[in-house]
């Protein structure tokens, strides 16, 4: 048995007792819009048919987004894209630093055509830790699921807990290792990790210098996304053209 | 440790579960793995066990020990989980104690086996509930119609021998169950072989008690490992259908039905209609329905490089035929019926695709119409054409087409795309023309009788293959296409024409009876490549070379026919014309873009060679040889910018070059008209336009205001126009086309839209202003009509209950047409627009909906004043729990003022034209729609 754990341990090289708590992590994220169409309250089934027969051999769209982090900070933004492509999209502000020592976070999101800036305490995720087993970039990671009040979204993290940071991707946080895969909705967003490096020196950890945006809290934000959401699926429109989902 | 800090909030936020009990407690333990090794850094979560949420966790200290301190008093789940060792978690329930003390914590490494199965299913998670190990099956793919057993050999940790025995995490499965239940008696491969594997969810290993520990209720320490195969609900499967059947007065009806079939693969559907209310083509939902996922197919243009041309597809633009089905066609003019089928299947799997569908419709329409024509010839000189016609037209086209694409590796794709089509026209037309002189006396008359019969043909296949090097951003594609159309027409004209003026007595009747046998061939070969380079980071190079060579052939055979003599071959309008038109192109541009700013601009030489060979009567002047060959630098350039909040800006310039058409090149004397005689010109040039576009587009997402604001800019070089000459005296007018630079346009449009009240009430406005200079020759006198438009248009659309929508819509617009030859002529046509529409769900499923549609048109100098109210309406209930009937009926038209009217200003005339047209009659009509009828009386 102790040749097999030893064995197990050289497979897993990135693994091993040191604790590297410093790092870079390339997430895939892939968004799955005929499928989240296909949950739109408002569209009939004729629609919803028709939006999955014409579009539905159409490859969802995938970005690379970068998570870098040191032990108590990390900052998630936009990444560098695989393809070279002939018509190149405008990025919206997405810049997320988190600091774990001053429980601080800061946000650039560009939410409803706006850029909003958010600078205050972090708060507490509540995450429910599952029984599953998922192998992530070489890391066995662990499954728990949070509930967003704000977009109605069941969320899934994958985490490892041998990378003993409680960072993440996107507005995911707080979980005792690092967050290396989320599923929105079934599906409907998948964020995985696709490269992954880390480091014993802790990683400098710094906020672009254009951090421009109407300042706002996190709580006016999300009543103004919840209000949006109610207002758009009312007046028949999808939601998430003008937020991320 | 920083968790502590995080321990703290938790802490907190457990104290709310924390009511009476104000004791504290504090737990605490150390971990070691079956060789007693202590484990250090692993990690220890602390659980609420009503639900698995985290109210805290830890890692263990050197010597494997963790303790949890001064935690409300309650019910625990301790979770340690440590890298290569199964997660162990234990329920903690307080005690007398205040300190809880769990011992030794002993951790099971993951077997070689599980970890392996974790390892290789990195895309499937596997469920690990105690020592369940779960699998979703839908992640396994296996062909369709395999077994459970190939399943389950795909499984990580699981192994099928060649009798159908199985091993999983190297023990013998003794059991396998389907819903948790024995699978007809014992023997594991009777579930295993005889099962779909499609019908499976979920696949669980687990250790199970032995079923003698069952019976006697005495745990006697043995397992046996089973497998339970969990089924699926239900299996999906995608299909839908809808049936329509009408009836009316005046003997109006309509019949209409489709069905779709689908899978994740597989797209079947078929789609079928008749009527004579005047549907000529199905509607663009149906389409997409009928064509799936073959409606749109990004990348099928074999024409590489900026756009060459700003006719789309000039090849087959010389007739009305196209490879796509009808779609739309509503409310034609006149009277007609109309029958369509088609079938469309497509197969799409990972990158590949297959599509195929075939479709046929056919159309005869009724049109009596009368047309009033005022040209104008000199600032003194005019006329007035009438014309009363009658009209039967009838076609049938029987269409094909086939696309395939497959993608050979990650870096190379090849991609088929077929078309053809084969229909014939009739067509019998009765009219009687009457040209009258300013001064009001008829200066001459025809009557006419013509018929036609023509067959045509035509197919299409295109490929096209890709190459991407990997190196990022360099690609290669090269497309081959042919193109050929076959049209044979057998034309009978005859005419009785009447010249009052005429001086000399046998030239006041002419009479025509002619066959005109006509054999169109014509052919393309085309070749185009393309080469992307990126250089530096953001920039990549473009270059393409675009190859044409098209060819056609007319064969006209005219025949006079005599009621005293034999037929005789008419030697003055019998012809035999050979042309070819070689195109090469070769441009290159550069291409900027990052970030939602994309620029492009390059360059292109074209070039153009026409051949022309013509044979036809010995009187005819010139050798009947063309030989033209012509070069041009075509620029082009584009701006596309997508700024933050919402806007878009975009602005391009293209020079758009168009060879002349076969038809205007052929110096053909067309006579089918005998006042209106056409003459084709060999010495044609390309025609130029120089284009310049511009818009601007923001929404803001919030209050969902939407501006749209755009201009246009067209000029012309080498213009194709009709130079006209008119016989002052029998009005007989000549045409042939030539050349002349100077006509322009300019156009600009604002949209806007705002809520009154938000998801309520909408208001849009819209206005747009045109101003057009078109140059045309009237009896060797250059005429220039210049032309203006302003409208004004503004749309309300009140939604404020769900049973209640009313969409109004008004538009006002005025046109100034203005002739240099005829100052006297100018005019001003104004036409105002109104629409409404209302819907109200009543009680019991019933609806109402009504539309009113109300035009103006105006012309004082004509003294036209005409008024077109049209009003439908119409009531259908819904039935059944799912809705899937209704029954409807409609009253179209109840004011009967159908009239089909129509008024056009250019060049040097003003027409007017009235056609008989459906007009009112009720129907009676059920539908059935497996997928349920829609109950919303919303717009989208």
């Amino acid at each position: 048995m102790k040749k097999l754990i030893i064995l197990f341990l050289l497979l897993s090289s990135t693994t091993t007792f040191a604790q590297k708590r410093s790092g870079k992590v390339q997430y895939k994220h892939t968004f799955n819009w005929i499928k989240i169409y296909q949950e739109l309250p408002f569209l009939s089934q004729k629609e919803k048919d028709r939006i999955q027969l014409v579009w539905g051999k159409e490859e969802s769209t995938s970005t690379n987004m970068d998570l870098i982090f040191n032990p108590s900070e990390s900052l998630y933004t936009y990444g560098t894209s695989d393809e070279v492509v002939r018509y190149a999209q405008r990025e919206e502000d997405f810049v997320i630093y988190r600091n774990f020592e001053n429980k601080t976070i800061v946000e650039l999101r560009e939410t409803l055509g706006k850029s909003y800036l958010i600078e205050e305490s972090m708060p507490n995720q509540q995450w429910r830790i599952m029984n599953d087993l998922k192998e992530i970039q070489g890391h066995l990671c662990m499954k728990a699921i949070r509930t967003d009040t704000v977009k109605k979204q069941e969320i899934v993290a994958w985490f490892a807990a041998d990378i003993p940071v409680s960072m993440g991707p996107e507005l995911c946080y707080g979980l005792p290792g690092l967050i290396l895969g989320l599923d929105i909705n079934n599906g409907n967003v998948i964020i995985e990790a696709d490269k992954l490096e880390l480091f014993d020196e802790p990683m400098e950890v710094k906020l672009p210098k254009k951090m421009k945006g109407k300042v706002i809290s996190l709580n006016d934000l999300n009543v103004k996304i919840m209000e949006h959401i109610k207002t758009s699926t009312a007046a028949q429109n999808n939601p998430y053209w003008a937020m991320r989902y | 440790m920083k968790n502590t800090t995080l321990l703290c909030i938790a802490l907190c936020f457990a104290c709310t579960f924390s009511k009476a009990q104000s004791s504290r407690i504090n737990i605490s333990g150390s971990l070691i793995d079956s060789s007693n090794n202590v484990l250090s850094f692993a990690s220890v979560l602390l659980l609420m066990p009503e639900d698995s949420a985290l109210v805290t966790y830890t890692l263990s200290d050197d010597d494997g020990a963790f303790s949890f301190k001064n935690l409300p008093s309650r019910d625990y789940l301790v979770k340690a989980t440590y890298i290569s060792y199964l997660p162990h978690q234990m329920l903690v329930q307080p005690g007398e104690s205040k300190d809880i003390n769990l011992g030794q914590i002993l951790l099971k490494p993951i077997s070689k086996e599980l970890y392996e199965v974790v390892v290789k299913t990195a895309k499937a998670p596997i469920s690990i509930k105690g020592d369940t190990i779960e699998y979703d099956a839908s992640k396994f793919k296996v062909p369709p119609g395999s077994s459970v057993e190939d399943l389950l050999r795909k499984l990580p940790g699981m192994e099928v021998d060649q009798d159908g025995n199985l091993r999983a995490q190297g023990e013998t499965v003794q059991k396998v169950t389907v819903d948790g239940k024995r699978f007809f008696g014992g023997d594991t491969k009777m579930a295993t072989k005889n099962l779909q594997a499609d019908v499976i969810k979920k696949v669980q290993v687990f250790d199970d008690k032995s079923e003698a520990s069952k019976l006697t209720g005495i745990d006697d320490g043995n397992t046996e490992k089973t497998v339970n195969l969990e089924l699926k609900e239900e299996a999906k499967k995608g299909g839908f259908g809808k049936i329509t059947a009408g009836i009316g007065t005046d003997s109006r009806a309509m019949a209409s039905g489709n069905y779709n079939k689908f899978d994740s693969k597989n797209q079947f559907s078929i789609l079928g209609f008749g009527n004579n209310v005047n549907q000529t083509g199905m509607s663009y939902e149906d389409y997409q329905e009928f064509k799936g996922s073959n409606s749109f197919n990004w990348g099928d243009d074999a024409d590489f490089g900026f756009r060459r041309s700003l006719r789309y597809n000039s090849f087959f633009n010389a007739d009305d035929d196209s490879f796509s089905i009808p779609v739309g066609g509503e409310n034609g003019d006149g009277f007609s019926k109309n029958a369509a089928g088609g079938i469309n299947y497509n197969y799409n799997h990972k990158k590949d695709e297959i599509s195929a569908n075939y479709f046929y419709n056919q159309s005869s329409q009724t049109l009596d119409a009368f047309q009033n024509r005022q040209n104008f010839i000199t600032n003194s000189l005019s006329n007035k054409t009438t014309d009363q016609s009658n009209q039967n037209n009838f076609n049938g086209t029987h269409r094909v087409s086939l696309r395939g694409q497959k993608e050979l590796d990650s870096l190379n794709t090849i991609t088929f795309i077929g078309n053809g089509r084969i229909g014939n026209r009739e067509v019998d037309y009765l009219s009687l023309q009457e040209i009258f002189k300013s001064d009001g006396f008829k200066a001459n008359q025809s009557d006419i009788k013509n018929t036609s019969d023509r067959l045509s043909y035509a197919f299409s296949p295109t490929l096209l293959f890709r190459h991407k090097f990997m190196k990022k951003g360099r690609n290669f594609s090269v497309s081959g296409a042919y193109n050929m159309s076959y049209i044979d027409s057998e034309d009978v004209q005859q005419s009785i024409n009447e010249f009052y003026s005429s001086t000399d007595p046998n030239d006041i009747i002419k009479s025509i009876n002619q066959i005109n046998a006509t054999l169109n061939k014509a052919d393309e070969i085309k070749s185009s490549l393309l080469w992307i380079e990126p250089f530096a980071k953001r920039f990549a190079w473009e270059t393409f070379y675009n190859f044409s060579l098209s060819g056609s052939e007319v064969d006209r055979d005219v025949t006079d026919k005599f009621p005293d003599k034999p037929d005789e071959q008419n030697l003055n309008l019998t012809r035999l014309y050979d042309n070819e038109i070689l195109y090469n192109r070769v441009g290159t541009s550069v291409r900027y873009s990052h970030k939602g700013l994309n620029f492009t601009s390059g360059l292109a030489r074209v070039f153009y060679n026409i051949d022309g060979k013509l044979t036809g009567p010995p009187t005819l002047s010139g050798n009947g040889l063309v030989n033209k060959d012509y070069q041009v630098w075509t620029p082009y350039s584009a701006l596309s910018l997508r700024l933050r909040n919402n806007k878009n800006f975009y602005l391009n310039y293209t020079m758009g070059v168009d060879a002349p058409s076969t038809n205007d090149l052929q110096p053909i004397v067309d006579n089918s008209n005998p006042l209106y005689i056409r003459e084709g010109n060999p010495d044609l040039l390309p025609a130029v336009t120089h284009r310049v576009n511009g818009s601007f587009y923001m929404y803001n997402p919030v209050n969902f205001v939407n501006l749209n604001i755009g201009a246009n800019y067209n000029y012309n070089v080498n213009q194709i126009i009709y130079n006209q000459n008119i016989d002052p005296e029998t009005f007989i007018t000549s045409t042939k086309p030539i050349n002349i630079t100077g006509g322009s346009s300019v156009g600009s449009y604002v949209y806007f839209g705002f809520p009154i009240k938000k998801t309520k009430a909408t208001m849009n406005f819209n206005a747009n202003i045109s101003y057009s200079t078109y140059l045309a020759n009237i009896n060797e006198v250059l005429n220039e009509t210049n032309s203006s438009r302003y409208s004004l248009g503004g749309r309300l659309s009140l939604t404020p209950v769900d049973w209640f929508t009313f969409y109004g819509y008004a538009n006002w617009s005025v046109g100034n047409t203005s002739y240099s030859i005829n100052n006297q002529q100018d005019l001003k046509i104004v036409s105002n627009y109104y629409n409404g529409e209302m819907n109200i769900k009543l009680p019991k499923d019933f609806f109402w909906n009504s539309n009113l549609n109300y035009r103006i048109y105006t012309n004082e100098r004509l003294g036209f004043d005409q008024k077109v109210p049209i009003l439908n309406m119409s009531v259908y209930k819904l039935f059944g729990e799912k809705k899937k009937a209704e029954l409807r009926l409609s009253a179209y038209d109840i004011f009967k003022k159908n009239l089909g009217i129509s008024q056009y200003a250019s060049q040097n005339f003003i027409s007017t034209r009235e056609v008989q047209t459906l007009s009112r009659y009720f129907m009676l009509s059920f539908t059935y729609n497996m997928r349920g009828v829609s109950d919303k009386i919303t717009r989208r």
